[in-house]
């Protein structure tokens, strides 16, 4: 009795958080005292120069100003070195004003608008005061953020220069104006943060009081929780991979969405530049390594232990460590997002501007937990490749290996050779934004280019890391659907391997506008089209193991016909980068954008459904509902292809990425001329419309997998019909999930007659085995 | 299937007897789970995740270890970075003191993580040592397999460490040639003081610029700086010797256990103050220098070798009273961080060590588990050799 | 709209005709396979009888593997050979194209955050000018239709790449180095000059103006 009333308590408290989480404000300061200040002619701060901003008749700004009335400023600053001998030397001041709501305009010849802020014109810089116009907002409060230094005048830069900053406000009349601002981009994701944290730790407590309603207290709730935190079994542990992938996939895609409704119309102030910048960082690195990966990474902890007869991992203990360097990774990871400073670079990293004094101090925790999740991610190849090579059941070969272990062993290898590089560029780029080494400090004669050479002898394989088990997911799906073997294991074998043996000659494609030298760009051209070649194959065997099959039509036949589809759709856009003079064009447009969410999202994770669908059985115990599931395949199928298919069109007419904002060719919104057509606008809110449709489409499997955990039929061994071991043992299976190693029987080697492989090359194929 | 064949459960039954007799499946099977208990998963006892562990029982089913770890590391990454930050202008760093604690609470969890871990591996007597079915690696022990898989990426690691020096060291010109040039660039673009070129550390600890050259041997000599180098390659050769010692004499059965198990530890220790040795040379040979007797070696720090020079006042050879003022970072920064990751690495082996030693003190290795050494020496073996690969490229080229 | 430049939208019609018939043999092979082997219960036919625990029998035909082995490889050896060609576009050869000053000339361009500068060293006005737009701010570079211009590239901070829509022109302006882009702007008007590799905070907004003149 006393322990559910703590309980009651806790959850109030939850609750209660859940209630004012969204009054919560970014904090705005940062997380160590970098401050990131004007470096116009010196860095020195000095607090002898003050700003000052008033009326153009020379009293001070009042408290309010007039919906859509003009004013005029007067501006400048008093102290420093350009004080001195005002209006006799040249080359004395300078200032930048920023106005965070309406209009500035320059007046007269010693001020400029450049890129949204004012500044002074080389004539101008032999003010110590000027002049400027502004047009107020019709609502809202205002600031203005006020830069000026003060220099000798002497031309070069020296200890005396001095510049400072200040910030001058003004309200709105009658202060109504302030309730229809748009809601910070930061305090959204916050909340949203706060909100699925907290629903996963109400999740957490119902799943164990649903788990034994009669023993719903702390006495019982710790040996749980601590067999939840502590365990190294191989399924446990993919569990908590599985709810960690997908609550980030969650988080990966409320950023996702908050970025479409920014550029759902052209000229959107709907998330701030900066807060747009840090989305796309965090973007791109929660969904490929907090995401992808360790579903992945589940995945392959619940199975492959099942599939080749092992009854657990080769270092348990080992594995739990690389799981549990994930959360704690990934809590750095978005460190900065709590402060309204989080890494804003792109999730490449691309130096230097990720050593860069201006760029957030975020970015340095965001590489501390990715140097995490490389440690992370070798402890695991350590694992896997350990576990393939040595435990597997008596009769099973190399070559008698289920696909999905295949493609694990492949993917891991590939992961396990490469991430090292990223791992030390990693180490190398944290080293220079703490302790300030100079590898990638340009001043000091160090070159960016080395960085993207590490970083894509990583990433490149990187994208095969997650596709190559996405491979090896349809490789079983389809072949079960179908009740075949697979067509031309040996082949999808060697498939799989030359694509990981490839990914290692091909990363220079994602420098081909870099820089690098254009021999070097020659032979990454062609070494990246041979890509195609190996995944050909591949979608050619999938589509022949159909035929002379028998296709049951269940959800994760779906998905795997799904993920043909938009996978093959995605391979050969990537036929269009390679060829160098459309790579100038493409590079960085939205059509990159549309080919790697196209093999990412359309492969990737629509295997990735398609794995849940069919093994969720295998690890819960109980049927998923198949109706729900048709739902989900069809809503999620067409609004993604509407989400991702206007985005090829869209980066062809010139958009880029990572712009917080689009032009169209001479419109309302903006007075530059622009590059893209009119009705790119209508396209980026069709595809907003279809992002939030797939978006809100993932929530239909969440709900079938929780409907399914509590009131699903209970599934027998072997739902689908497959031949691998993990459906020799029951739904769930027990721990240890074999008593006696199984033994593989290999139906070929039974029929001496059959030539092997090799052989076969030589010897022609002349009859088919007949039954 | 044709009736010719032999039924798939009779091959079955035929591999079975075939593996028996090999001995592969003589490891045991753990007992069969217990039907419908809720705190009892695994159908064994909990053991208790804090340790020590009963290997009677397989591998840890719990262990508290992963978790304290991650922890830690993620406290001391984070910590490190709050306490350290770039400057504005990106030649040094500001320091923020209140955050230093931070930084050793960081280490003190990743210790007591590490506490947990060596206590549940303490009891471990080679009775359970899984070995591997799978061919070709049939009956090898995994954890064997585990240790060449892992070195494979420090490979990589290191190899990673080469390419960012190989990359600067043949695409930085030399400030020699510049001077020799001078103070043009062979492209034929003036050198303004502060511009960055490439000055070896070997200029500081193998080059004539090393002022004393009293260590003569027999005509041969050898500047004072590269000693603490020197000694420290003859230092990790060594250990590797005494690895294998401890490893040879773990395995004799022609003693008695107390005898061994003080012999094992002796060379264990021997193998611990030669690790411990090396990094004290590199901290003199970083930081302290020497002058004892006939040596005077300034430390690289003394000699203005750091990461944050930018105007040093390089001499070269051949050139009496003329110099120019040149970015050394670069090179600094390229050197500190790859002899330091090695560093790093002896350090990781010291600390294993550390508990080898003491669980050989307490008897833990015999001809059963004396594998344990044997794995961690493969590991040593592999710093060792990393080493005989940057002493020349770093201290001698 | 006209974008890319000639080279990239000749290659472009190609690979997406390549690209249509490869899409009819996918999806027409599949659409015809998902119905034509539908069935209810998955049991008949049953062909490999897939057991549990047995590797099942090999279902394979290397004539078949080998033709989607070779086709590929053909076709791919075909577009990689049209490619080279336009890829010398893209980097020409100061030596096919001429003298420098007389057959193509030099521009300097320098990233900074967040804008372009456009250097014209010592061509004449009619060759290059460069000038502030009124309007807008943005920095202005004014050139000659059907001149062949180099621009050499760099960077005073971090990366930044400067993006010529219509001639589907990009290249890295990285620190310390230099880098070239081959311009021969064969349309008059005003374009627009974009960033496309992320330098920071006023990333969207690093724009310049090409005006071309006859």
């Amino acid at each position: 009795m006393k322990t559910n009333k703590r309980f009651i308590a806790i959850i109030c408290l939850l609750a209660f958080a859940l209630v004012m989480a969204p009054t919560f404000e970014a904090r705005s300061g940062g997380i160590t005292n970098v401050d990131s200040g004007c470096t116009c002619h010196t860095s020195t701060s000095s607090g002898d120069v003050s700003p000052f901003m008033t009326l153009a008749n020379g009293s001070a700004l009042p408290d309010t100003y007039n919906a859509n009335e003009v004013y005029t400023f007067a501006f400048g600053f008093t102290g420093g070195p350009g004080d001195v001998a005002a209006g006799t030397q040249d080359n004395m001041g300078g200032f930048n004003l920023v106005a965070s709501k309406g209009d500035l305009a320059s007046l007269g010849d010693f001020t400029t608008m450049t890129a949204g802020q004012l500044t002074h014109t080389p004539a101008g810089n032999d003010q110590v005061n000027w002049t400027v116009e502004w047009t107020a907002p019709s609502s809202g409060s205002v600031d203005f953020q006020l830069t000026v230094n003060s220099v000798n005048g002497d031309g070069s830069q020296s200890d005396d220069d001095h510049w400072a900053q200040s910030t001058f406000s003004m309200g709105a009349v009658g202060g109504s104006g302030d309730e229809t601002e748009p809601a910070d981009g930061l305090t959204v994701l916050f909340s949203a943060l706060l909100l699925v944290a907290s629903l996963l730790i109400i999740a957490v407590v119902y799943v164990f009081y649903r788990n034994n309603p009669s023993a719903f207290s702390w006495e019982s709730f710790k040996p749980w929780i601590a067999g939840w935190l502590t365990s190294t079994d191989h399924k446990k542990v993919g569990t908590l991979y599985f709810v960690a992938g997908l609550f980030y996939f969650v988080v990966g895609g409320v950023i996702a969405l908050l970025m479409r409704i920014q550029l759902a119309v052209p000229g959107n102030d709907f998330l701030t530049q900066d807060e747009y910048n840090q989305f796309f960082t965090l973007h791109g690195t929660v969904m490929i390594f907090l995401a992808a990966m360790p579903l992945i990474n589940g995945f392959a902890n619940w199975i492959v232990p099942l599939q080749i007869g092992a009854r657990d991992l080769a270092f348990p203990r080992i594995n739990a460590m690389a799981f549990w360097l994930n959360p704690v990774a990934s809590v750095l990871i978005l460190t900065g997002v709590f402060s309204g400073n989080a890494a804003d670079v792109g999730w490449t990293g691309y130096q230097p501007i990720t050593s860069w004094p201006g760029t957030h101090s975020g970015a340095t925790f965001w590489l501390a937990g990715q140097i995490m999740l490389v440690a992370s991610s070798t402890l695991a190849g350590i694992n896997f490749i350990t576990t393939i090579a040595t435990m597997r059941a008596p009769g099973m070969g190399w070559m008698q290996m289920p696909l999905f272990t295949w493609s694990i062993l492949v993917s891991v290898m590939c992961l396990f050779i490469s991430i090292p590089a990223f791992g030390i560029g990693l180490i190398e780029a944290f080293l220079d934004r703490t302790i300030s080494t100079a590898f990638f400090n340009t001043s000091a004669g160090g070159d960016p280019v080395l960085w993207q050479h590490l970083f894509w002898y990583f990433g490149h394989p990187e994208v095969y890391v997650v596709i190559i088990p996405a491979f090896g997911i349809i490789s079983e799906t389809l072949a079960t659907s179908a009740r075949r073997a697979i067509f031309g294991y040996k082949s999808m074998v060697l498939a799989m391997a030359g694509i990981g043996f490839v990914s290692f000659l091909v990363y220079g494609h994602h420098m081909l506008t870099s820089g690098m030298s254009p021999w070097l760009r020659f032979v990454m051209m062609i070494t990246t089209m041979f890509v195609a070649i190996p995944t050909g194959i591949k979608i050619f065997n999938w589509l022949k193991t159909m035929h002379g099959g028998s296709l049951v039509y269940r959800t994760h036949t779906l998905w795997s016909l799904g993920f043909l589809v938009t996978f093959t759709l995605g391979g050969i856009s990537g036929m269009f980068f390679p060829s160098i003079a459309m790579n100038t064009h493409m590079h960085e447009t939205y059509f990159v954008i549309a080919h790697f969410h196209y093999v990412l999202v359309g492969g990737v994770v629509f295997a990735l459904f398609a794995a849940i669908y069919y093994w969720f059985p295998k690890m819960s115990g109980r049927m998923m509902d198949e109706r729900l599931g048709v739902l989900h395949f069809l809503i999620a199928f067409i609004s993604y292809n509407g989400l991702f298919w206007p985005m090829h069109k869209l980066g062809l007419w010139g958009m880029t990425r990572r712009h917080h904002t689009y032009f169209l060719q001479a419109n309302e919104y903006s007075d530059v001329i622009g590059t893209l057509p009119a009705e790119a606008s209508g396209w980026n809110m069709f595809i907003t419309i279809n992002a939030f449709v797939f978006g809100l489409s993932t929530l239909i499997m969440v709900v079938n997998m929780i409907m399914t955990l509590f009131k699903g039929k209970k599934a027998p061994a072997d739902p689908w019909g497959g031949w691998s071991f993990e459906w020799l043992v029951s739904s769930p299976p027990p721990t240890p999930s074999f008593d006696e190693l199984p033994i593989l029987i290999d139906v070929n080697e039974t029929d001496e007659a059959k030539p092997n492989w090799l052989m076969k090359l030589m010897v022609p194929d002349d009859e088919e085995v007949m039954y | 299937m044709s009736d010719e064949y032999v039924t798939v459960d009779g091959v079955r039954e035929i591999v079975r007897e075939e593996l028996r007799d090999h001995g592969i499946t003589k490891q045991k099977a753990t007992p069969a789970p217990k039907k419908d208990s809720h705190d009892d998963h695994d159908g064994h006892h909990h053991i208790n995740g804090w340790g020590p562990h009963d290997w009677e029982h397989g591998a840890p089913h719990n262990s508290w270890a992963p978790i304290i770890m991650s922890l830690g590391i993620g406290v001391f990454l984070f910590s490190f970075a709050s306490t350290f930050a770039m400057n504005e202008s990106m030649n040094n760093y500001v320091f923020s003191a209140g955050s230093l604690p931070m930084v050793f609470v960081g280490f003190a969890i990743i210790s007591a993580g590490l506490l947990v871990w060596w206590r549940q591996d303490l009891a471990f007597d080679g009775h359970y040592e899984p070995k591997a079915t799978g061919v070709p690696f049939q009956n090898i022990d995994i954890r064997k397999v585990g240790m060449w898989v892992f070195l494979m990426s420090e490979m990589m690691v290191f190899s990673s460490l080469f390419s960012t020096y190989i990359r600067y060291r043949l695409g930085t010109e030399s400030c020699q040639v510049i001077l020799d040039n001078h103070n043009t660039y062979s492209n034929g673009l003036p050198f303004s003081p502060g511009d960055a070129c490439w000055v070896p550390a070997s200029y500081f600890i193998a080059g004539s610029h090393s002022e004393s050259w009293t260590l003569s041997l027999g005509g041969v000599g050898l500047p004072d700086t590269l000693v603490p180098g020197a000694i420290n390659t003859f230092a990790l050769i060594i250990s590797s010797f005494t690895v294998v010692m401890a490893l040879k004499t773990a395995k004799r059965e022609d003693m008695t256990s107390t005898e061994r198990s003080k012999k094992v530890r002796n060379y264990l220790a021997a193998t611990w103050v030669l690790a411990v040795m090396f990094l004290v040379f590199k901290m003199v040979e970083w930081f302290i220098g020497f002058n004892i007797g006939p040596f005077h070696a300034p430390s690289l720090m003394e000699d203005g070798f750091t990461i944050h020079n930018e105007l040093y006042s390089f001499a070269g050879a051949g050139h009496d009273g003329g110099h120019i003022d040149v970015n050394l970072r670069l090179s600094a920064a390229t050197f500190f961080v790859a002899t330091g990751t090695h560093g790093a690495h002896v350090f990781a082996g010291i600390i294993g060590l550390t508990y080898m030693t003491y669980k050989a003190h307490k008897g833990g290795y015999n001809p059963d588990s004396a594998e344990s050494i044997e794995y961690f020496g493969l590991y040593w073996h592999f710093v060792d050799l990393v080493w005989v690969l940057v002493f020349p490229a770093f201290y001698l080229y | 709209m006209d974008v890319g430049g000639a080279a990239y939208n000749e290659l472009f019609d190609i690979f997406w005709g390549w690209s249509i018939v490869v899409g009819i043999i996918v999806f027409g092979w599949q659409l015809h396979h998902s119905f034509f082997y539908r069935s209810k219960d998955g049991e008949v036919p049953n062909v490999d009888a897939l057991k549990v625990g047995e590797f099942p029998r090999h279902n394979d035909n290397l004539q078949l593997e080998l033709t989607w082995i070779i086709l590929p490889t053909l076709l791919i050896l075909y577009l990689t050979f049209i490619s080279l060609g336009p890829a010398s576009d893209v980097w020409a050869d100061p030596a096919d194209v001429g003298v420098e000053g007389e057959d193509y000339f030099e521009i300097g361009m320098t990233g900074q955050q967040w804008f372009w500068d456009f250097d014209c060293r010592e061509l004449s006005t009619d060759l290059c000018t460069t000038g502030v737009d009124e309007e807008t701010g943005l920095t202005k570079l004014i050139v000659k239709k059907d001149v062949v211009y180099r621009f050499n590239l760099t960077s005073e901070d971090v990366i930044h790449a400067p993006f010529l829509v219509q001639w589907g022109a990009k290249e890295d302006a990285v620190p310390g180095l230099y880098t070239s882009m081959w311009v021969t702007p064969d349309m008059t008007g005003e374009f627009f000059i974009d960033c496309a590799e992320f330098c920071g905070d006023d990333h969207s907004y690093m724009t310049a103006i090409l005006e071309v003149h006859v």
